[in-house]
């Protein structure tokens, strides 16, 4: 009994010790803040497609309504991309929308997909097949799936797939300075939207 | 006195410290917002605090060593996983969570009766496996009283599982005590991907009827809700003579779940769920009046509800928080006793990325148990009420020691429960990627399995030996009882493990694991000293078993699966399963019991599973299943086959023909433990089910 009472006494006070020691961890949480280093290039990367990417509206040009940046699914940039809301775009404001699901999305220039599953991807992108969006993804194979632009991931360096045929048939050109820089990759047989 | 009131002062103390450890998260959410300002002047690397300044080739230029996401990947982590996906659910045939666990590689999924199951991991099966822990969206479905699941009162809308998580080995440094052999995670969707309605219906040979309605709805911008309500009606089975037996089984379940995203920081989830069911059996009780037995139809009543609500707070991509508390309360009440237990849970965790090479997690939380068990001649609690508290916390440290090639991951749960103290439970496990082809990882860790309460203070009475009879020559009835032990101990394991992943293509994958299990202080009944108990009448000799912790032993084995996509119409999935249990009773150890538990778990299993799409609209699955022979309990070994075949005449309606158990008109798998409520056989079966979406 009494080495049940000792073993007791002991263990309340590694639980609390052990607390201490994660309270104490806390302070260094600011710190871990600003190692979100993946989503703040990849926001950066996603301000500059939409720098070297021309929307086929004419009119758009040149007015006030801002351009739309979305980010469907679960969002992984957090306050990074809000950060980007400052920028513009020729002149434009940039505006960033979250969507929780692609039935939600509404006026949309780029738009950023979250999840990685390869059906309900599918199934997202023929959706809004008959819009004017540059498609953005992270999945494997995003780019294959019939997305238009993928990130990948090479020696622990973001770089970027493009599908020509998809953002073509969208409308979409993109600048040739942004092709030389990407791995161009075609739709995978049976992944085409159209 | 004195030391009591010290143990209520640690108690509010540790409250204390609980409430700090609350508001820290938040008061150190402001410091950031303050130091933000500051941290931006001093970057650690040599590129702008605003990366769009930055041209795309630069961008390209920079590196990054910890991948947030990527970490995420279960494929990816130390340990054996298994994910059963929403699509494997549907394509699988089964309806309910123990049919589609046969699927699983290392997990021994039986059949008692049409209502109760003997599920565990890596081996010590039984109705009440004690030594698997199961969580449905972080609530724990464990019985404090029993240790194990009653499956029969376990269920969700089936389509709305998003899916279901095994790690097979001790998950304790996580997950905390009881997750010795392995941890499933049930998961169901968000309600933002169940937005319409849904109805189901099917009729059977075996699964007589069965329905379920789901809407789902936005209701703002920013919150879903859904709602729905199923229920199901399973015929009896069949006794190993052909003959109907009385274990038929319905249960009524409705339910909700809300997610609500309050800013781009918070979200909110609430979700609850309550169930009514009957459960048949024929029990067989020992009696202390002549004929000193009575055999009879016994109906369970099964019923229960929960409510949850989880927040989940970001500070950063790299930072988040989630604080969640359940409500849950279940009643089973069968003739023998009616048990009803109320559970409160508290769970706190936080992640974030630590000098760009940790991955922290850490957390804690605080269960308190409440429970009232109205006992009988044959099972008696005393005390019929209780309540305990345990408190927990853990932590556990991904660290990356070479970008995509070394990570290693040390962590461990600190325990605190009202039967054996502290418990602690460390875990170290490694993971080398050598290429994206190849990953090998290997672990070490400790895990323990507490006390339930029933091992505590229960006497037990299974058998009457009647006077006059050999063995009890006197005039008393002798009455054979287990019997509770407050010294009992924690059931403890020092696991090994080894893994190898390897994927040659994109559409073919191999994955292997390895366990070695040392395991100490495992359940034995002792012998104990008789002794004559005159109330209440009649009068009757005792011969107590005590419950006590005189077993020790290794299992070993491991578990192979392929997953190969040969074509993008077929897909293959096969499983192999190997189990070796050498336990051994300590030196002095009178124990009848235990050492049978080697042979209830079977030595081989194989699973063959193979999807393929006909044409655009028909879907024809087969699924084969072998299992071994369970010496023990006289089981043989059985070949099995499942097929359905699912036809979609438009995309929103599926209309299902499925054939469960095809090759044999009913085989048994497994015994009743601890209770003799009969054995019946699984039946060969059909169903015809029609889902349709709006």
């Amino acid at each position: 009994m009494k080495i049940q009472k000792t073993i007791s006494m002991i263990s309340r006070n590694i639980t609390t010790v052990c607390l201490l020691v994660c309270l104490l961890l806390f302070p260094h949480e600011t710190a871990g803040a600003q190692d979100n280093l993946e989503y703040r290039i990849k926001a950066a990367f996603l301000y500059n497609f939409a720098k070297f990417v021309e929307w086929p509206n004419p009119d758009d040009k040149g007015s006030s309504a801002p351009f739309v940046i979305g980010v469907l699914g679960d969002d992984p940039f957090g306050p990074e991309l809000d950060a980007i809301e400052q920028k513009t775009i020729n002149g434009r404001r940039i505006s960033i929308k979250r969507f929780g699901t692609i039935d939600d999305v509404s006026v949309c220039h780029l738009l950023f997909f979250s999840f990685e599953e390869p059906e309900k991807m599918k199934k997202a992108l023929r959706k809004i097949s008959n819009q004017t969006i540059l498609t953005v993804g992270e999945a494997e194979g995003f780019a294959q799936t019939g997305g238009m632009i993928g990130f990948v991931e090479k020696e622990n360096k973001i770089r970027f797939e493009i599908n020509r045929a998809a953002a073509a048939s969208a409308g979409l050109t993109i600048s040739s300075k942004l092709l030389k820089l990407a791995v161009i990759v075609e739709a995978e047989e049976g992944n085409a939207l159209q | 006195m004195g030391t009591r009131n010290t143990g209520r002062i640690n108690h509010y103390f540790l409250l204390l410290i609980w409430a700090a450890a609350f508001l820290f998260p938040i008061h150190s959410f402001c410091l950031t917002q303050l130091q933000a300002s500051e941290q931006k002047q001093d970057e650690p690397n040599n590129f702008p605090a605003d990366l769009t300044e930055l041209s795309i080739e630069d961008l390209m230029d920079i590196e990054v060593t910890t991948f947030s996401r990527k970490a995420q990947k279960l494929s990816n982590t130390a340990a054996a996983v298994f994910v059963i996906t929403q699509e494997d659910i549907r394509r699988s045939g089964a309806v309910n969570i123990p049919e589609l666990l046969r699927m699983v590689p290392g997990l021994q999924v039986a059949r008692i009766d049409a209502n109760k199951w003997a599920i565990s991991s890596r081996g010590f099966n039984g109705r009440f496996a004690n030594k698997l822990l199961v969580l449905m969206d972080g609530r724990s479905l464990y019985s404090p009283i029993f240790s194990g699941v009653l499956w029969d009162a376990q269920d969700t809308l089936i389509e709305d599982i998003d899916r279901i998580e095994i790690i097979r080995g001790p998950g304790a440094s996580t997950w905390g005590a009881n997750a010795v052999n392995g941890v499933i995670n049930i998961i169901t969707k968000k309600a933002a991907n169940t937005r319409g309605g849904l109805v189901s219906a099917g009729v059977g040979t075996e699964e007589k009827s069965f329905g379920s309605i789901r809407y789902g709805m936005n209701v703002s911008e920013d919150a879903d809700v859904r709602m729905y309500a199923k229920y199901a009606d399973r015929d009896e089975a069949v006794y190993a003579s052909g003959e109907d037996a009385s274990d038929d089984w319905n249960l009524s379940q409705g339910g909700f779940r809300t997610d609500w995203r309050i800013s781009n920081k918070n979200a909110l989830t609430v979700q609850g769920d309550i169930f009514n069911g009957d459960s048949g059996q024929e029990i067989t009780l020992a009696a202390l009046d002549p004929p000193y037995s009575k055999t009879f139809d016994d109906q369970v009543g099964i019923y229960g509800g929960n409510l949850l609500t989880r927040w989940m707070h970001t500070y950063s991509a790299t930072s988040a928080m989630t604080t969640s508390v359940y409500y849950d309360r279940a009643v089973h009440n069968e003739f023998v006793a009616r048990l009803t237990v109320e559970t409160m849970d508290l769970d706190f965790q936080h992640q974030f990325i630590f000098a760009n090479r940790h991955e922290i997690v850490w957390g804690g939380g605080y269960r308190l148990v409440r429970d009232r068990l109205e006992s009988s001649f044959n099972v008696a609690f005393d005390p019929e009420k209780e309540h305990t508290d345990i408190f927990s916390a853990f932590i556990q440290d991904d660290i990356i020691i070479s970008p995509n090639q070394w990570r290693l991951t040390l962590g461990s749960k600190f325990e605190h429960n009202d039967y054996t103290g502290a418990e602690i439970q460390p875990t170290a496990r490694i993971l080398w990627t050598p290429n994206p082809t190849n990953s090998i990882w290997g672990s070490v860790s400790r895990a323990v399995r507490t006390p339930a309460r029933a091992e505590r203070n229960t006497r037990f009475s299974n058998a009457v030996i009647p006077p006059g009879q050999p063995g009890n020559p006197g005039t008393l009835p002798m009455v054979v009882s287990a019997t509770g032990n407050e010294g009992f101990d924690s059931e403890e394991l020092l696991a090994f493990e080894l893994g190898y992943r390897l994927e040659p293509l994109d559409k073919l994958s191999f994955d292997t694991a390895v366990f070695y299990n040392l395991y100490d202080n495992l359940r034995t009944a002792e012998t104990g000293t008789a002794y004559t108990e005159p109330q209440p009448i009649p009068d009757r000799i005792i011969i107590p078993f005590y419950v006590d912790n005189k077993m020790n032993g290794k299992t070993y084995g491991f578990e192979f699966m392929a997953n190969w996509r040969p074509l993008q119409w077929w897909r293959f999935q096969t499983s192999y399963s190997y189990l070796k249990m050498d336990l051994e009773l300590d030196s002095g150890s009178t124990s009848f019991a235990g050492l049978s538990t080697e042979d209830e778990s079977p030595c081989h299993q194989v699973s063959l599973r193979s999807s393929t799409d006909l044409t655009k609209n028909l879907e024809l699955d087969i699924w084969a299943r072998f299992v071994d022979r369970l010496p023990a309990q006289d089981v043989d070994r059985y070949v099995t086959m499942d097929a359905r075949l699912g036809w979609h005449p438009i995309q929103k309606l599926e209309i299902s023909l499925v054939g469960r158990n095809l090759l044999e008109n009913h085989h048994p798998e497994f015994k009743p433990e601890h209770l003799d409520t009969a054995s019946t056989e699984v039946e060969r079966s059909a169903y015809v089910k029609v889902t349709w979406s709006f």
